[in-house]
């Protein structure tokens, strides 16, 4: 694993999206998707989602909470799809449609 | 073209559910309430909206928070009631007990506990509460222990020097704090013997707690109406509950109520959760991918029973209870997922309010279910952000004051119960006033 590299060797296909998503806060994610445009959160989806078992699998091999930093960029790397997910199977735009600039800030959280 | 306004078009009623109402054959008419227009001048009239201060929240028990927050002896929080004028201090004293105090020093007025920003909360823990400014100390059931350079003060008495305390009851583990001198019902007496049952739910094992915490542009009742009523979901919600369905816009299948309920001031609806309209809905790819969805994680966790309060209608396939204790607390209970939320409605102003939302799972065992409660809350929360979009822009036109009455229908029941229950206790404190005037 190189100097910076967030994801497990195994994923490291993986990695590039990991640079850019997997941030340790629902806050940061969810600001995240408010700047991205749709391509760059379909080409993340598109990439995770078909490899979900083998991240599941993998995740499953730790005692929780004790995961290795890997495994937890993983963890937010999931969280992150999560929130594209609303953007890209529903929305097809970054914002809730008719909130305005409404949003709702996750001011407590369990740690990770 | 004519419509005919007491028929379903042929779309809504393709999918309808169908659920038996009690006599004489409405909900609204069961619990006794009007079935005319209703005035929603209590949700931007500022005259309305500082005699429901006094009238609604000086009045009733207000929640604070869960006994889980305060782990042990000497944890506490604070909550800034600034539309009251008041900080609430709550903590945990040597000999266990949750109590309420004014987050106020008894030297001169500083605030007692805060953090870098004055006007923000806190929560912590310590051993003696302590003043920033001239370092008054108190001991954690609120007496004073120490006065910084004593003999410098004049006939300080010990006993008048205690923090004020605020009537602090707690009930299933949620405490609620009363601002009367003294409360003209216990918390028991207020929550009443039906909502009181609640406390048979394992509340206490689902400590994994998210916070949402958001200013919302509507008044506070306006936000609470929406998530008593499932009236507003085929078109708030439509894409979330069916992405591959039709756009908003054509005739949606109407979510029906299999139960509601009024206890006092209290209410209820029990609706199917998962069950409900699942003709009309189809799921996410993400759900499956994460095995968890806006009702829940699908595998749900172990608990030790459910207790005899929840579903009191008995509804078969139950999915949801969404309970609202009076004035501004809605819990809501998930059936069979095992997992619950509250929701909070802090008024800021006629027209805003501040909302907060509590979302409790029992704790995660590997990073799978870790992952599939981060699924069901941001699922909640999108949902959120949709209903909270959809009240801006009903306070915005509510606002201009054009019309005052407005119509509530059948499944909208609960709504017509809460601006009921303000109005009236708002009309009792008018009343009072114009009595006390007669008098005098």
């Amino acid at each position: 694993m190189g100097a910076g590299t967030l994801l497990p060797e195994r994923f490291s296909d993986l990695e590039p999206f990991a640079q850019i998503w997997a941030l340790p806060t629902a806050n940061e994610r969810c600001d995240r998707r408010l700047e991205a445009t749709m391509e760059e959160m379909s080409s993340f989806y598109d990439a995770v989602l078909p490899r979900g078992d083998e991240i599941f699998d993998y995740l499953d091999t730790f005692d929780y909470p004790d995961l290795p930093d890997s495994a937890i960029h993983l963890v937010w790397l999931l969280c992150a799809l999560s929130v594209v997910s609303f953007s890209v199977d529903v929305f097809k735009q970054p914002r809730v449609p008719d909130a305005g600039e409404g949003t709702l800030p996750i001011t407590v959280e369990p740690a990770l | 073209m004519t419509i005919e306004l007491d028929k379903l078009t042929q779309d809504e009623a393709a999918g309808i559910d169908h659920h038996d109402k009690p006599q004489p054959g409405t909900w609204t008419e069961a619990f006794g309430l009007g079935t005319g227009p209703v005035s929603l001048k209590d949700s931007y009239d500022p005259a309305f909206y500082e005699d429901e201060k006094i009238a609604v929240f000086k009045r009733s028990w207000l929640y604070m928070g869960r006994v889980d927050q305060l782990a042990r002896s000497g944890t506490y929080f604070t909550k800034e009631l600034t539309f009251l004028g008041v900080s609430i201090l709550v903590i945990r004293g040597m000999d266990d007990e949750v109590r309420a105090f004014h987050n106020v020093c008894s030297h001169r007025g500083n605030k007692l506990m805060w953090d870098d920003d004055p006007r923000a909360e806190t929560h912590g823990s310590c051993r003696q509460l302590a003043c920033k400014y001239h370092g008054w100390r108190y001991d954690l059931e609120g007496q004073i222990s120490y006065v910084h350079n004593a003999p410098e003060f004049f006939d300080l008495q010990e006993e008048d020097l205690a923090l004020p305390a605020i009537s602090c009851e707690v009930w299933a583990g949620f405490i609620f704090i009363n601002l009367e001198e003294t409360p003209r019902q216990s918390l028991r007496d207020f929550i009443g013997p039906e909502v009181g049952k609640l406390e048979s739910y394992p509340f206490h094992e689902m400590t994994q707690r998210y916070v949402m915490d958001a200013p919302v542009n509507s008044n506070w009742k306006i936000l609470m109406d929406a998530f008593q009523e499932l009236y507003h979901v085929p078109y708030v919600h439509s894409k979330m509950n069916n992405p591959s369905g039709p756009p908003t816009g054509t005739d949606k299948v109407p979510f029906m109520m299999p139960a509601f309920r009024v206890f006092g001031k209290h209410r209820i609806y029990t609706s199917g959760g998962p069950h409900a309209n699942e003709a009309v809905r189809s799921p996410r790819p993400l759900d499956d991918f994460f095995g968890s969805s806006f009702y829940g994680p699908v595998d749900a966790p172990e608990i030790s029973g459910i207790g005899d309060g929840v579903n009191p209608a008995k509804v078969e396939n139950w999915g949801l209870d969404s309970w609202q204790v009076y004035p501004n607390l809605d819990i809501l209970i998930w059936g069979h997922r095992n997992w619950y939320l509250t929701y909070e409605y802090w008024p800021t102003g006629p027209n805003t309010h501040r909302f907060i939302w509590n979302i409790y799972f029992v704790p995660p065992k590997n990073a799978r279910e870790r992952l599939a409660q981060e699924q069901t809350v941001l699922s909640v929360r999108e949902f959120a952000i949709q209903d909270t979009g959809a009240v801006d822009a009903m306070q915005e036109a509510l606002k201009t004051g054009v019309r005052d009455e407005y119509h509530f229908c059948d499944q909208e029941v609960l709504a017509r119960h809460l601006h009921e229950c303000v109005q009236g206790d708002v009309d009792d404190l008018r009343a009072e006033r114009a009595g006390a005037g007669e008098q005098g």
